[in-house]
């Protein structure tokens, strides 16, 4: 979800703001201090100075981490042992299946979504297709209706007219309806592949295992400098981030599409909340405090759409932070305190959990380093090491950020795009601070009024097929 | 001055330089197509197979004479291919490196190793001790003793021999007949059979093994003539045969691992039952009669001398009850006898036959955590389940999971350590650890069994069911004489590494020890 990329802008930025702030106490250190002691001098007191020092090491330690963790995460899936547990599960008396394709004004893609779908080679009788079609006003429920028709008994159509809006809600209908044990979730720009359901379902011999999440590929990468950036970002998240967690033994996250469910194991957690912002990140940390396990299965590939243009790229990404941000409030002291987690599961899934909040972090750091250039003079025995702690952390960090997509990209085998690598500072800060933003909407001005569900759809570029018309090809 | 511009270009350079293959990549694009991802579904274990058919379906009906580059040559039947078939090459160098394809039955003669694919429409039988790249038929496929084929082989049915060694896929559309000490890296097939011995024809059936006379013997209440099958001398039977009648021997009767008997079993000296057999009728005999662990006999059991029970090995049916008779009877862990244990003069029991728990030994609900939501049971730690318990739902354990004979789980089975399944048992769900499973003698699991370090498949085993197929995949895999597998048995890292599978199937590395094993 690009929760990763903006941490290590976050780091990168600090790293150039910090040796700002470094500079200056390196100028103080000629006046000779004596000894280890740090000497704190400015005009608005000691309280003051050390307020701001002790603080910016608190950020500059959280980056830190966030910078080994994507360190570890690169090193671990280019030199580690890759876990891929139930990718050879390829014959099984496969169990019934619902897939829901959560769709609202999806004219433009809902038909292609659900005419790949009948092409899988799960067993027709085990499956089930149900397009949850939630109070659209375009053609969506024309085409689902036309396509119903082309392929009788197979599509059972949801379409919702009234209750509460959001993608959690229509979820929370539409699964009262269901009468298997599993279910798998497409939004509906997406386009599953032939073997797509039986790698989704495979884990799910596990009995421990409440959900499974697969790998997304953009499929427009090639429409602009943007799409392509954003295919680096999927790459490094789920080909190292994702597979790393699941070879590591840590949090793999369920993403709230191209993904599955165990029904019991929903039931058992509490069911769908119509209250969170992201019911994914929400419903994968239910499942871990609940015992189940979130499986990532890297050749669960499914082609995906990503943003064309920057201002639907940085509305999805705020929505994103919001979700997140309110999971991390929920869950990071349930998580820290579960002791049927190890410690690896618990530090990482409150690492997680942060991912969103280390941008407003980063933003605080900066202001943070020029109130201490302009208002703190710090004499130091060894500026120096300040300096190469700084540098290291900043360097660390940005080769983190960066390694995880090149990682990514020498796994994909795809070798030129990583040429665009450089370019990625540019999405970093754009994402960085459409997540400040949202963190501080969400602080201030989501307070002030009723959080307000509903559904916050991203742009399709498709375009839709003519009325009473199948699209070509189909 | 100097060395201040010098700092400043050289900051520049380091800030610009990686942006510079960058605007060309921008301006110039060079990489745009999405990643590809496997939607032709390649990780089907026929999927290499299916393709080259059709391939060569549509090179032959275009009327071609070559393959992606490869000459394509018809197959003749016979095993003595005719002089002027083969280049001066081929007939130096004891390699072939084109396409051969016939429309009917084949034989492939001795001397030639084929470095390409090899297809006949009827049925295929390689040279022993042999090396092929793919073999291909649409009807049985034979691969005899020491034969190697390094991409692929499909066949209706595959009949693999002794220390054939198959690094790539082997898959058929009915069954395949494995033999012993077969290595190999992943099987696919409705049925799977490990049967050691492979028989030439009537597979399966006593037919072929010599000394079997078969004659029939009076009326079978009221269902017609009941045939009994009559041997002179002592007699070893193959792993995984079956057969309808009574089977009478004049000396020793040993049966292998998985054999099935629709009659009784009755012999002058002893009898051995290998692990997994079942025995729809009785057993008689005048010398000792062992049950391997797992063995199932209906009927009664009758000896002059002793009897023994393995381990999990069940006697009689509910409501049907049988008695085991003998001066001497030693019962092992885990075996239910429906019916009477009679010892004229002893009777020894080791462990627990009845799986009674020990006093003091906490219940199995004492230690499992059982969710009413979803009737799943975790317990927090390893787990020993005593003999012949049962219990509905999932079952988790956080450590190893050992499972006493003769116990039966309705339910998957997973562990964070390694699982151990005693003679007998039955699990009706799937196994799954992140250690080692090992499968004691006849086991019967209905779903698949994975693991993240080794599987072991002990005698008689049964994985899967016909119509409901199951899959076998761990790192290492290795599997008893009598094992049956109802649908793929996947050995090696991961189904993920599909580029992995095909580098080692190409012969780039099949110099190692591979990772399935069929054992002797």
């Amino acid at each position: 979800m690009g929760a990763s990329q903006v941490v290590q802008a976050a780091v990168a930025v600090v790293m150039a703001l910090g040796l700002a702030a470094a500079a200056v106490p390196a100028q103080a250190a000629r006046s000779g201090v004596e000894g280890w002691n740090v000497t704190l001098s400015s005009p608005l007191g000691p309280l003051w100075s050390w307020t701001l020092v002790v603080s910016m090491m608190v950020i500059v330690l959280l980056l830190a981490a966030y910078a080994a963790r994507h360190y570890w995460f690169s090193l671990n899936r280019l030199f580690g042992h890759q876990r891929h547990p139930f990718a050879s599960i390829v014959s099984a008396d496969w169990p019934r299946v619902t897939i829901f394709v959560a769709a609202h004004n999806e004219e433009a893609v809902i038909e292609d979504c659900l005419v790949n779908l009948m092409s899988v080679d799960y067993p027709e009788d085990r499956m089930t297709v149900v397009p949850m079609n939630d109070r659209s006003t375009d053609r969506t429920r024309e085409i689902i209706d036309a396509v119903v028709e082309r392929f009788p008994g197979r599509i059972r159509p949801f379409h919702r007219t009234g209750g509460k809006p959001g993608k959690a809600a229509a979820l929370k209908d539409a699964t009262e309806t269901v009468d298997t044990d599993f279910i798998i979730v497409f939004d509906a720009d997406y386009l599953p592949s032939r073997g797509l359901i039986r790698r989704l379902m495979a884990p799910f011999f596990d009995p421990e295992v409440g959900a499974v999440m697969g790998r997304v590929v953009p499929q427009n990468c090639g429409a602009n400098l943007l799409t392509r950036l954003l295919d680096l970002e999927r790459s490094g998240g789920y080909q190292v981030d994702q597979q790393a967690r699941m070879n590591l033994g840590l949090v793999p996250q369920y993403g709230g599409t191209v993904g599955g469910i165990r029904l019991g194991a929903l039931h058992a957690v509490g069911g769908w909340h119509d209250d969170v912002l992201a019911e994914d990140t929400d419903l994968t940390y239910r499942l871990l405090l609940g015992g189940w396990k979130t499986v990532y299965q890297n050749r669960a590939e499914c082609y995906e759409e990503v943003p064309q243009n920057w201002g639907v790229r940085v509305r999805q990404i705020k929505r994103w932070a919001k979700g997140h941000n309110q999971a991390m409030w929920r869950h990071t002291a349930g998580v820290l305190a579960a002791r049927h987690l190890s410690w690896a599961e618990r530090i990482d899934g409150a690492l997680l959990l942060g991912v969103y909040i280390m941008a407003p972090v980063l933003m605080l750091g900066w202001v943070i380093s020029l109130l201490l250039y302009f208002t703190v003079s710090m004499q130091w025995i060894a500026p120096a090491l300040v300096v190469i702690a700084f540098m290291t952390h900043g360097a660390l960090g940005n080769f983190a950020a960066f390694f995880e997509i090149a990682a990514a990209t020498h796994m994909d085998r795809s070798h030129n795009r990583i040429r665009l690598l450089a370019f990625n500072w540019l999405g970093f800060l754009v994402s960085a601070v459409a997540i400040g933003r949202g963190a501080l909407e969400q602080v201030l001005l989501d307070r002030i009024g009723k959080t307000q569900f509903k559904w916050d759809k991203t742009v399709r570029y498709r375009s839709a097929p003519a009325a009473g018309q199948p699209r070509a090809g189909a | 001055m100097i060395a201040a511009a010098f700092l400043l270009l050289l900051t520049l350079g380091v800030i610009l330089l990686p942006l510079l293959p960058a605007l060309r990549e921008w301006r110039r694009p060079t990489d745009v197509t999405p990643l590809p991802i496997d939607e032709a579904d390649a990780l089907e274990p026929d999927y290499l197979a299916r393709r080259f058919a059709q391939r060569l379906d549509a090179a032959l009906a275009q009327g071609v004479d070559e393959l992606g580059g490869t000459a394509l040559s018809m197959l003749p039947r016979s095993a003595t291919w005719p002089s002027g078939l083969l280049t001066r090459k081929e007939q130096r160098t004891g390699r072939s490196e084109r396409i051969w394809y016939g429309e009917g039955d084949a034989v492939l003669p001795a001397g030639l190793h084929g470095l390409a694919e090899i297809a006949a429409r009827g049925t295929l039988r390689a040279a022993a001790g042999h090396t092929y790249r793919a073999l291909l038929a649409g009807g049985r496929l034979t691969l005899p003793p020491r034969v190697r084929v390094l991409r692929w082989v499909h066949g209706r049915s595959v009949a693999v021999g002794d220390l054939c060694r198959v690094p790539g896929r082997l898959s058929a559309d009915e069954l395949i007949l494995m033999g012993r000490n077969v290595s190999f890296a992943l099987l696919h097939a409705p049925t799977i059979c490990f049967a050691g011995a492979l028989p030439s024809d009537a597979q399966g059936t006593l037919a072929g093994i010599e000394g079997v006379r078969w004659q029939a013997a009076g009326s079978d209440h009221g269902h017609g003539a009941r045939s009994v099958a009559m041997v002179d001398h002592s007699i070893s039977i193959p792993a995984l045969r079956h057969w309808e009648g009574d089977l009478m021997g004049a000396a020793h009767l040993t049966l292998g691992e998985g054999c099935v008997a629709q009659g009784s079993v009755k012999a002058a000296g002893m009898i051995s039952l290998g692990a997994g057999c079942q025995v729809h009728g009785g057993l008689m005999a005048s010398g000792e009669i062992y049950l391997a662990p797992g063995a199932q006999v209906r009927a009664s059991i009758v000896s002059e001398t002793a009897v023994v029970l393995g381990p999990g090995c069940v006697v009689g049916v509910p409501g049907a009850h049988a008695t085991v008779r003998a001066p001497r009877v030693e019962v092992g862990q885990g075996v239910v006898v429906h019916g009477t244990v009679w010892s004229g003069s002893m009777r020894l029991a080791v462990g627990d036959p009845l799986g009674h728990v020990p006093t003091g030994e906490p219940d199995l609900d004492d230690l499992v955590a059982w969710n009413e939501v979803t009737g799943r049971g975790v317990a927090g730690s390893s787990l020993a389940v005593a003999p012949g318990r049962t219990w509905d739902g999932d079952l988790v354990c956080h450590g190893d999971l050992a499972l006493g004979p003769r116990c039966h789980a309705a339910g998957g089975l997973k562990a964070h350590g390694a699982i151990g399944l005693g003679a007998g048992c039955a699990v009706d769900g799937s196994v799954i650890a992140h250690g080692e499973v090992v499968v004691g003698a006849g086991v019967q699991v209905l779903g698949s069994v994975a693991s993240e370090s080794a599987v072991l498949l002990g005698p008689g085993c049964i994985v899967g069911a016909p119509g409901r197929p199951a899959t076998v995949c761990a790192p290492r895999i290795e599997v008893a004489l009598g094992v049956v597998v109802h649908g793929t048995v996947w050995a090696g890292d991961s189904g993920d590494a599909l580029d992995k599978m095909q580098l080692v199937a190409d012969g780039a590395d099949d110099s190692g020890v591979l990772p399935g094993r069929a054992l002797a």
